[in-house]
């Protein structure tokens, strides 16, 4: 492995990490360096559905000889599930490190532990973070000067997104791609707002005519790039998922209806209502977590309301989804919910 | 009448109380009329402006106080525009005529008017120098509060108790005035906890730092820094917790909910609450 690290054409990558060679150019100088004794332990960075496990997973892959690899997948409570990393290997690779914490009274033990550990150990420590965790954790606890190599997951351009999405399907599948019809969003959308009449208590839902500004630009564009039905596709799904591949699938899997990619009807989930102040606290720690258990929130709450309400609500407004008795934010709800708990600086930078 | 001949009101003996009653019922009513509706409707500008701005602000999060700071300006600016409409209706005047008019209006302010235009001259002075903004939280005086209102003649400010307080804006030139966040929507908070002699210091300083920091209200970043301190008093341990609210208005409930879950916690963990300790008797250090 003697890629040079500032020129990712010449680093060797696996096939699942093709779009972050960047990153894992960056990556593979800080292993080169680390075994010329000098040891600079990284946090890989990025938002919720970014691709931090599949480079770490491709990390792990090129270099299996050497290194380690932990998943966290839930919320690590006590010092005996954390231990399980302790291994000969010289390099730890630990995905999910968001989940080394807990954000109540009591809940920093087990990361105070793992950080005390890091700090003294002569291991090389590569590590991902939750983008949201990661910014908590620079104010509560200063991470960065244990972990002083951040690499931040850059947004995909639209041929990383068509890679990124397209490598899940076969070449016989990708035939049909081609051919695939693109319908343009329309100039004209409605939306529906509440409007409060005397005589009626509950609010009436009034459909208003909305120009869509998008739809402009993005027709302009296709008409002077000339660009092939595909390539609009592909370039539309990067633009409303902002590059992120979690984001940009999960539009591609509600738009692909065999054979036609229909973007007309996708609509981006907003937060349209207000959230008071307590369900986009917990909406918060559910965007910094990943997924979370019932539990885990009620230990949050920690007796001052009661959970069901909010979780019901956040439910119903389709920004989180239930998978497995946890909770997630819904990847197409990640940019609209990232929106929101700026403006109520529930997530710090 | 004769034809083409107009009757003259002046010289007749009807002339003398037809004088004085045409000219106010020509002259003096329009005058009167003129400026009540530009009065009214600079106040319905003003009012709807304002009302429009205020509701606007809520959407801009954070930076909502900085949008009402356009308010008391726009203010000024509407009703300065409706007296220049009106003293233009009323008078227009040669130089000789402004020096003698300035000297009486001068007169005018100095003895009956003076705190009227104190008042006005505040509000100019709140509205460009910004001492403090629409939606600040303030102590003026005795009073403390959210500033509600900026007019021409006072500020209004809702009191934590819920009562409005109106205070004449001459009073922002008298007194001092101190504003809890200048303008920001995140203010600091003082939290205060007070730990038996015997209780473990390390552990309760851990428990109160991590209730602080893992609060709903509490923002932290490079300028809103938070700090621990302890003070050794005569029958306890006082720790004190400075940190930022991210909004002003949750300032009571953030020092509440801080001092519920700290508690709790200290409950579980076995940190006593202070006692009464008689003189000479010296306290079991843990």
């Amino acid at each position: 492995m003697t890629g040079d690290p500032a020129d990712s054409s010449e680093v060797i990558t696996p096939a699942s990490c093709t779009v972050f060679q960047k990153e894992f150019a960056e990556i593979q100088g800080v292993i080169d360096a680390y075994r010329s004794h000098k040891r600079e332990n990284v946090a890989i960075i990025g938002l919720p559905y970014s691709g931090k496990s599949t480079l770490i997973s491709a990390v792990h892959e090129t270099y299996k000889d050497d290194t380690y690899l932990v998943e966290y997948e839930s919320q690590i409570t006590n010092k005996r599930n954390l231990l399980d990393y302790r291994s000969k290997k010289p390099i730890f690779l630990m995905d999910g490190c968001q989940y080394l914490f807990s954000r109540h009274i009591g809940g920093f033990s087990v990361l105070d532990d793992f950080l005390d550990e890091v700090a003294i150990s002569n291991s090389l420590f590569i590590t991902t973070w939750n983008l949201y965790a990661w910014n908590y954790l620079r104010r509560v606890r200063e991470v960065e000067r244990i972990f002083p190599k951040m690499i931040f997951i850059h947004p995909l351009s639209d041929t990383e997104m068509r890679e990124c999405i397209l490598k899940d399907y076969t070449d016989a599948e990708l035939q049909f791609i081609g051919g695939v019809e693109v319908e343009l969003p329309s100039f004209v959308r409605t939306e529906r707002h509440p409007v409060h009449l005397p005589f009626k208590e509950e609010p009436l839902m009034v459909p208003f005519p909305r120009f869509n500004v998008d739809s402009l630009a993005f027709r302009k564009r296709n008409a002077e790039e000339t660009l092939s039905d595909e390539e609009v596709v592909f370039k539309k799904i990067t633009k409303m998922a902002e590059g992120n591949p979690g984001i940009g699938k999960a539009i591609w899997k509600r738009s692909f209806d065999y054979p036609t990619v229909n973007l007309k009807d996708y609509q981006p989930v907003r937060v349209n209502d207000p959230l008071i102040r307590k369900d986009a606290f917990i909406l918060g720690v559910i965007a910094m977590s990943g997924i979370t258990s019932k539990e885990y929130l009620e230990e949050v709450a920690a007796l001052e309301y009661d959970i069901n309400p909010i979780l019901y609500r956040l439910l119903t407004l389709g920004i989180i989804s239930e998978k497995n008795g946890g909770y997630q934010i819904c990847p197409e709800a990640i940019l609209g919910v990232h929106d929101l708990l700026r403006s109520l600086r529930i997530i710090w930078e | 009448m004769v034809d083409g001949i107009t009757p003259d009101t002046t010289s007749s003996h009807g002339g003398l109380v037809n004088g004085p009653v045409s000219e106010i019922y020509n002259e003096i009513l329009p005058l009167i009329l003129d400026a009540v509706i530009i009065f009214i409707g600079a106040y319905i500008l003003a009012r709807v402006i304002s009302f429009l701005l205020i509701r606007l602000s809520e959407h801009f999060g954070h930076a909502r106080i900085a949008v009402r700071m356009i308010v008391p300006i726009l203010n000024i600016i509407i009703y300065t525009t409706a007296i220049l409409l009106l003293l233009h209706q009323i008078i227009t005047l040669s130089t000789i005529e402004i020096v003698a008019f300035s000297g009486l209006f001068g007169a005018a302010i100095g003895f009956g008017l003076k705190d009227v235009f104190a008042n006005i001259i505040g509000g100019v002075i709140i509205a460009f120098e910004k001492p403090f903004r629409i939606g600040d939280r303030i102590t003026m005086g005795e009073h403390y509060g959210e500033v509600a209102e900026i007019g021409m003649l006072d500020t209004r400010i809702v009191t934590p108790d819920d009562n409005y307080v109106t205070i004449p804006n001459f009073k922002i030139i008298t007194q001092s005035v101190a504003s809890a966040n200048a303008g920001l929507t995140e203010m600091m908070v003082v939290i205060d906890i007070y730990i038996d002699h015997s209780a473990d210091l390390d552990r309760a300083i851990t428990i109160f730092k991590e209730a602080v920091v893992t609060s709903r209200h509490v923002y932290i970043s490079d300028r809103c820094f938070y700090t621990i301190l302890t003070e050794n008093q005569l029958h306890s341990v006082r720790l004190r917790a400075r940190a930022y609210v991210w909004d002003l208005r949750d300032e009571f409930e953030c020092k509440a909910e801080i001092s519920r879950r700290t508690k709790r916690a200290f409950q579980q963990e076995g940190i006593l609450p202070p006692r009464y300790y008689v003189p000479g008797e010296m306290p079991e250090l843990s």
